[in-house]
This record gives structure tokens, C-alpha cells and sequence, in this order.
């Protein structure tokens, strides 16, 4: 009886996966599949990290309901596969069981159920393309569709899947022959780009234009996105796309050889940014310095004039009317929406913009509200030519917010006077020339940022009359312009109109619509002597308040720079790291995407005390309960605790592979009689 | 300019000034970051297009970088402190309202007393 129970055993062990291979006609010879295995309960023990991603899928994700061996049958994926068996490559054993993701095996793991999709992907430049240097396909399932594992979102999610298409295309110039090294960044430049890293799940990622399973060349027929398909491709999302309007989208750089008028454009705007921005802050510079200058020296303040002056310095009188005041409005409120729903979007790679557009409801709900706010601006636009025009008609019409000469000689005295080269301010009439600057700035903004706003706005039409290239330059003009007017708002007017120190922190002239005398007559001063005469506004009938000081303003504007330049100093990233552990804002890891599977790592429980007993007997209980001493011997000594030894005596390691088929291994323990194998002669 | 009437002036309350120090100090605390990542992204870009892509270590590009990091964090800073002087004197004005209609209330009453 003694002898026959390793066969027996064996027996016992090998007909259940007889059968369970006769299910599965994929499994390989070598498969361990034990029967009583719960993989919710088994594989848990060694793999809670495992588990815990997969408790976080989409519920809509079909393999939640999808159990580990269901992809982990037998070896193939077999996480537990031993490094000799992987040629060594340990990166690739702990992520794939000694697989790469492009190896046929992984790849059957997937078509085994996703069969509808297998023979697209077979046919596509990433299953029949050239072979990579592993030898295997160009991108298979996981490449795409990224770690199973990790995966806590929409299979789907077009921003992910955007970042591992681009993992792979990102590459230096002619390193792959014949393929665009510019795919990566110039997509993330695109308008649908840009919606995708913000979350708009709409937006056309690269397989809506380029195919999904069924992916070619593009210089192949069946490509989605061949010169004789991309129309057609394109009115999947824009039903009146021309041909025309194609010609707008493409890989290609903004570079002066790819597409010269995409460069110059930019190049324009760019350089009248950066040199708007250089004259802005020299002329703020200087103004700043002067102002806290006069806060020490107290030089600068008006020497006021007499009792019989007709008015006095605290007394205010009316300088915009209620239209220009209304029109104010309404320019407060387009510009700032624009600009908080149109920033996050140009600047959609930085990772705040993500969290700012979530804040604000989606990119989606951004889009909306900006096309509102700019429906808005066209509006102000034409009260502002209607109010112009009454005016005209009505003979009130002030030409004095048009440039003239003398405004050179404004800006060389202001100049002079904020350096201490003279002694008295210049004189301006009712508009200064940095007022000047303001609206002209704007009025030759609104139109363009109108009129490619609606280019944008509308493609297709726009793309019947235009040509197509052109929907690429609006919008460049667009965004670029944008951030010239934001820089030029928030800083400029801001700080002419509010902020200066003497106004600090808020004029109420675009409330109230009223100027003080003393302020007519230092800013105005050619409209305040052509009401008043020469002589100052009278003493202001009561003393300063103390938040009316210079010094606070001047102080607040000092603590401001002290921290930016304190925190330009300090590493920005490691204070990023700081805020983040501290709950202020999430750590920037939104996107790193990794292709690699997060495998935890396996530290074997061999390694940590390892009872391979009842680590063994989690998954194949069924040696302890179904087994007796006919049919496994052993089962008497470790219930008894009798038996030093364990599973690995025999089975030698955790990776599941040492079977025993033959009784090599009893003999370290057994005697050959004992086991039925002929006594061994001792060697001569 | 139009310069009907002369009126005292209506401006000056402390509000507008507190509101504007604590626009400051919420900037300091939640907005300066973002401003100096908004800031080098608009310089990036800025530098991008003149100097070509990727930006070289040439002075120039640099300065380009640093200009767009210091107008984003004085940019962004002017909002902040701007937006908490309008608020709090939209506040103070709610507040000045409510006082108005409070007294008005009190006076009519202290009238249906007296009747």
C-alpha cells in the first residue's frame, strides 16, 4: 500500500487539472490551478495591495468582476514564475512573470475573452507592424489600455490614454524612421489636447482620429486619418468639416520650416509680450520708486491753495458718466471670466489648471461660461459704438482720448520727474498716456480676440469662407493675445488705477464715477486748470486717516516682493513636496503614468518565517482536508506537529514549480524501499 | 470731463483697505504658488517662441522665464489684493445698507411709540 501512495497522490492532484485543462484548451501542460482556490480569500493573503487597486476600478470596468486566475491561469502571467526562468530579466518577472507585455502569452490573456477585437489589433500597425526589438508586436493590449492593476479609472480615460500613446511616440528626431518626433508635444498643444489633460472626456483623443484597435500608417488606405479619410474621420465629431477645415489639423510644429505662419505669429506675439512686459515694469519700476521716495522725503505732496479756491482737495466732482461706467462694468465682468475660464486652458499642462477646472465645474461647464462671457464682450463692444456714435451725433464727443504728440512728451517727463530730473509732474489733459495706453490696447484686443474668438467658436463655417490654416493662427493670436491682455490688465492698469500708493488699494472713480480735486489736479492737470484756474485744490478739512498713509502701501507692495523673492530662493519644488504633505494641495503626480504593471513586490513569506504549512494550505486545503494517510502520509505528521520539515521539503520553492513526479525527492528523506524503489547498490 | 456738481467725497472707509490686506495675506497664503507656476509657464511659453523649443540655458531665455514668473506673482497678487478690496467694500456697503434700513426700522417704531 506504502508504495502506491505517491501515485495515488499524484494522481489525486493531477486529475482535477486534467480537467480543468479539458475547459480551457489555452492552459499549458504546466498550470497549477488548485480547485479549491478563492482567489478573493487566497490571493488576498499575500496580495492585499493587489487587491485593494482592484477594489478601486471603475465599477463600470468589466474586470472587477474578473478573478485573478481568470488572467493568471496556470504559468501564463504566472506572477510566481522564478528569474531562470525569465533569462534573467528580473524587471520583467516581478511585473509579468517573466513575460514582456507585448509577449504572445500576456497578450492571450486578454484575447481569450476580447476575442471581437483580436483580429483589428492583428492587422493594425501595432499588431502586424515591425517587430520590436523583444521580437513581439509594436504595442499590444497593455501598452494602450495601461496596468490592469493600477488602473482606477475609465479604461477609456482619454488623458491617460493620451499620455501612454504619447509614451511611446515621444521620440527624437529621426530615431524611428519616417514617423513624427513632434506627435507628443504637438498634440498636447492642440485644442482637443488641452480639453483632454483638463478632463473633457468629449474632446477628440488619438484613437477618435487616428483609430482605436484598428490603427494604420497614415500613409496606408485604411488609416482614419489618410489624406482620403480625414474629412470623413473628422465629421464623426464636426458634421460640416471640409476638407478645408482638415487642413487645420495636423502633427506639425510651429517651427519656422514646418509651418512658417504658425511660427511668425507666434514669434509676434511673443516678442510684443515680452517687450509690452519690459516697458510696463520699467515705467511701474520707476513710478515705485518715486512713490516711496516721496514716502521718506515727503517732496512730492501738493502745497494746497487758498480759501477762495473754487475747489478743495477732498472734494470730488463727476469724471466718467453712467454709460462709460456701466460699460466698465460689464468689462470687469466678460474680462475676468474670460480670463479665469480661458487661463486653465491654455496652460492646461500645469497641473494646477486641472485642479482649478474641477474646482470650476469642468472643462466643459469653462467652455460654456467663457463662449457666455464672450458674447458678453461683443455686446460691450457695440454699446461702446453705439455710445461713441450718440455722442458724436450729439456733438460731445471727446477727442481726447486719441494719441497725439504731446503724449511722447508726457512719457519723457513723467520719466524725468520719476527719476528726480524735475520738479514738477507734467501736465495731462482729462486722459493720461498710460490711460491712453489702456484703451487702445483694448480697443485693438476686443476685435481680435472677438474675431478669432469666433473663428474658433465656429470652425466649420469660418473654414468655407477662410482658409483652413487660418483656424490654426486664431488660435495662436487667440491664446497668445489673451495672456498679453492679462499680463497688461493685471498689471498695468491695475497698478496705474489701484494700486499705486496713493490710491492703494482701490480707486472708487469706477464706482462712483467721481475724481477727487486733489487727484484732478495732480493726474488732470490741463482739464483741472481749464475749470479752475492754476491755483491747488484748498487743505483738505480733515487730517489723513491712517490706512490713507503711503508707508502701509508702499509696505504691503514690499511684503509681496519679499516673499516672491524669498520663495524664488527657496527650491520650489521641495515647498511643492512641503504643501502637499501638509494637505494644501495634491502632490503634481497627475501625469506620470506608468506602463510598467504595479506588481507589488514579492517579498515571499518564505522570507518572513515562512510556515509553509498553513501558508501553503491557504490555496490547497484541499492537501489538508482531502487527503489522509493512504493518499498522503505526511498529512499525520504535521497535524501531530511531528514533522520538522514542509511543503518546500519536497516542492522546494514558493514559485510553484518543483513537482513531484518522480521520487527523487523522497529519497532525502526515505529509504528507496520505503517508497518502492529498488534498493540502490552501494557503489563499488 | 464732466464737472457738474462738487460733491464731499464718499470714499475712505476702513474696510477697503482691510479688505485689500487680507487679499494680500489669502494671496501669500494659497495664491503665490500657482502664481509663480503660472508665472514660469508664461515665460516658458514666452521663451519658447522666441528662443525655440527647448529652451537653451542663454541668459536671455532665462531672464524671459524669471520676467514671466515675476508678472505672474505681481499679476496674480494685484487680483488678490484688488478682489479683497471689492469684496470688503461690497461688503461694508451691504453692512452700511442693513444699518440704514435697521435705524429706519427703529426710528418707525420708536414713532408707533410715541402715537
Amino acid at each position: 500500500m506504502m508504495k502506491r501512495l505517491p501515485l495515488v497522490f499524484l494522481l489525486a492532484v493531477a486529475m482535477p487539472l486534467a480537467a480543468l485543462a479539458s475547459q480551457h484548451e489555452t492552459l499549458d501542460d504546466k498550470r497549477i490551478v488548485a480547485p479549491s482556490i478563492d482567489p478573493e480569500s487566497s490571493c488576498k493573503i499575500c496580495h492585499e495591495d493587489v487587491l485593494a487597486l482592484r477594489q478601486d476600478l471603475n465599477e463600470n470596468d468589466a474586470h472587477s468582476e474578473v478573478e485573478c486566475i481568470e488572467c493568471h491561469l496556470g504559468r501564463r502571467f504566472n506572477p510566481h514564475l522564478p528569474p531562470e526562468l525569465s533569462d534573467g530579466d528580473v524587471e520583467l518577472t516581478e511585473q509579468f512573470g517573466g513575460y514582456s507585455e507585448h509577449s504572445p502569452e500576456i497578450i492571450a490573456g486578454c484575447t481569450d475573452c476580447h476575442d471581437e477585437v483580436t483580429e483589428e489589433w492583428q492587422e493594425s500597425i501595432h499588431g502586424a507592424g515591425p517587430e520590436t526589438e523583444e521580437g513581439a508586436a509594436r504595442a499590444s493590449c497593455l501598452s494602450c489600455h495601461g496596468p490592469l492593476h493600477a488602473m482606477t479609472d475609465d479604461p477609456l480615460d482619454k488623458h491617460h490614454m493620451a499620455e501612454r500613446c504619447i509614451a511611446c511616440h515621444e521620440f527624437e528626431d529621426g530615431e524611428i524612421e519616417s514617423s513624427n518626433p513632434h506627435v507628443a508635444h504637438t498634440f498636447r498643444e492642440t485644442i482637443h489636447g488641452k480639453m483632454i489633460t483638463l478632463g473633457n472626456e468629449d474632446a477628440a483623443g488619438c484613437f477618435d482620429c487616428h483609430g482605436g484597435h484598428d490603427i494604420h500608417a497614415i500613409d496606408d488606405p485604411l488609416s482614419m486619418v489618410h489624406p482620403d479619410n480625414k474629412a470623413e474621420t473628422c465629421r464623426a465629431c464636426h458634421e460640416d468639416a471640409t476638407d478645408s477645415f482638415t487642413a487645420a489639423i495636423s502633427h506639425r510644429p510651429h517651427t519656422i520650416d514646418a509651418d512658417f505662419w504658425s511660427w511668425a505669429v507666434a514669434l509676434f506675439f511673443s516678442c510684443l509680450t515680452v517687450g509690452t512686459l519690459l516697458m510696463l515694469f520699467v515705467h511701474l519700476g520707476l513710478d515705485l520708486s518715486h512713490a516711496i521716495r516721496n514716502a521718506f522725503t515727503k517732496g512730492g505732496e501738493i502745497e494746497h491753495g487758498p480759501e477762495d479756491v473754487a475747489i478743495a482737495a477732498d472734494d470730488e466732482v463727476e469724471r466718467f458718466d453712467g454709460h462709460v461706467r456701466a460699460q466698465h462694468a460689464m468689462m470687469i465682468i466678460s474680462f475676468v471670466t474670460l480670463a479665469l475660464t480661458g487661463w486653465p486652458l491654455k496652460s492646461a499642462e500645469v497641473g494646477v489648471s486641472s485642479d482649478l477646472v474641477r474646482i470650476l465645474g469642468g472643462q466643459a461647464t469653462l467652455a460654456l461660461v467663457h463662449r457666455a462671457a464672450g458674447a458678453l464682450l461683443i455686446i460691450l463692444s457695440v454699446y461702446h459704438l453705439v455710445y461713441l456714435f450718440k455722442r458724436w451725433r450729439s456733438g460731445k464727443l471727446s477727442t481726447e482720448m486719441i494719441p497725439a504728440p504731446e503724449d511722447l512728451g508726457g512719457i519723457s517727463g513723467n520719466v524725468l520727474y520719476f527719476l528726480g530730473l524735475r520738479e514738477e509732474r507734467p501736465k495731462f489733459g482729462k486722459y493720461t498716456y498710460y490711460e491712453k495706453f489702456d484703451y487702445w490696447a483694448i480697443f485693438w484686443g476686443v476685435p481680435l480676440m472677438v474675431g478669432t474668438g469666433l473663428i474658433l467658436w465656429f470652425p466649420e463655417i469660418c473654414s468655407r469662407i477662410l482658409p483652413g490654416g487660418l483656424i490654426t493662427l486664431a488660435f495662436i493670436a487667440h491664446s497668445d493675445e489673451a495672456l498679453l491682455a492679462v499680463l497688461a490688465i493685471f498689471l498695468w492698469h491695475f497698478y496705474n488705477q489701484h494700486l499705486r500708493p496713493s490710491v492703494f488699494p482701490m480707486s472708487w472713480v469706477w464706482i462712483t464715477g467721481r475724481i477727487t480735486g486733489e487727484a484732478l489736479y495732480d493726474e488732470h492737470r490741463l482739464t483741472y486748470e481749464k475749470e479752475y484756474g492754476e491755483a491747488p485744490p484748498r487743505k483738505p478739512v480733515h487730517e489723513s486717516a491712517w490706512h490713507e498713509h503711503p508707508f502701509w502701501s508702499i509696505g504691503a507692495l514690499m511684503v509681496v516682493l519679499l516673499a516672491s523673492v524669498i520663495v524664488l530662493v527657496l527650491d520650489v519644488e521641495s515647498l511643492s513636496e512641503e504643501m502637499a504633505k501638509l494637505g494644501i494641495r495634491e502632490a503634481p503626480e497627475r501625469h506620470e503614468v506608468e506602463l510598467a504593471v504595479e506588481e507589488p513586490e514579492f517579498v515571499g513569506v518564505y522570507d518572513e518565517g515562512f510556515d509553509s504549512w498553513e501558508t501553503c494550505f491557504v490555496c490547497h486545503n484541499e492537501v489538508r482536508y482531502e487527503s489522509d494517510e493512504e493518499t498522503f502520509p505526511h498529512v499525520v505528521h504535521f497535524e501531530d506537529e511531528e514533522l520538522d520539515d514542509d511543503c518546500l521539503t519536497c516542492h522546494e520553492s514558493v514559485f510553484h514549480l518543483k513537482f513531484v513526479t518522480d521520487k527523487e525527492e523522497c529519497l532525502d528523506c526515505h529509504e528507496p524501499e520505503e517508497i518502492g524503489l529498488p534498493k540502490q547498490e552501494p557503489e563499488a | 470731463m464732466v464737472q457738474n456738481s462738487v460733491k464731499r467725497r464718499t470714499r475712505a472707509n476702513p474696510f477697503t483697505f482691510i479688505g485689500g490686506i487680507i487679499g494680500l495675506v489669502t494671496f501669500l497664503v494659497v495664491g503665490l504658488l500657482p502664481s509663480l507656476l503660472y508665472g514660469g509657464y508664461a515665460g516658458v511659453i514666452l521663451g519658447g517662441a522666441i528662443f525655440g523649443t527647448p529652451i537653451h540655458e542663454s541668459i536671455f531665455a532665462q531672464a524671459t522665464v524669471v520676467l514671466g514668473v515675476i508678472s505672474g506673482v505681481l499679476a496674480i497678487g494685484g487680483v488678490f489684493v484688488l478682489g479683497g478690496a471689492i469684496l470688503a467694500t461690497g461688503a461694508y456697503g451691504l453692512f452700511s445698507v442693513i444699518h440704514i434700513v435697521a435705524e429706519e426700522k427703529e426710528k418707525v417704531a420708536v414713532e408707533n411709540v410715541a402715537v
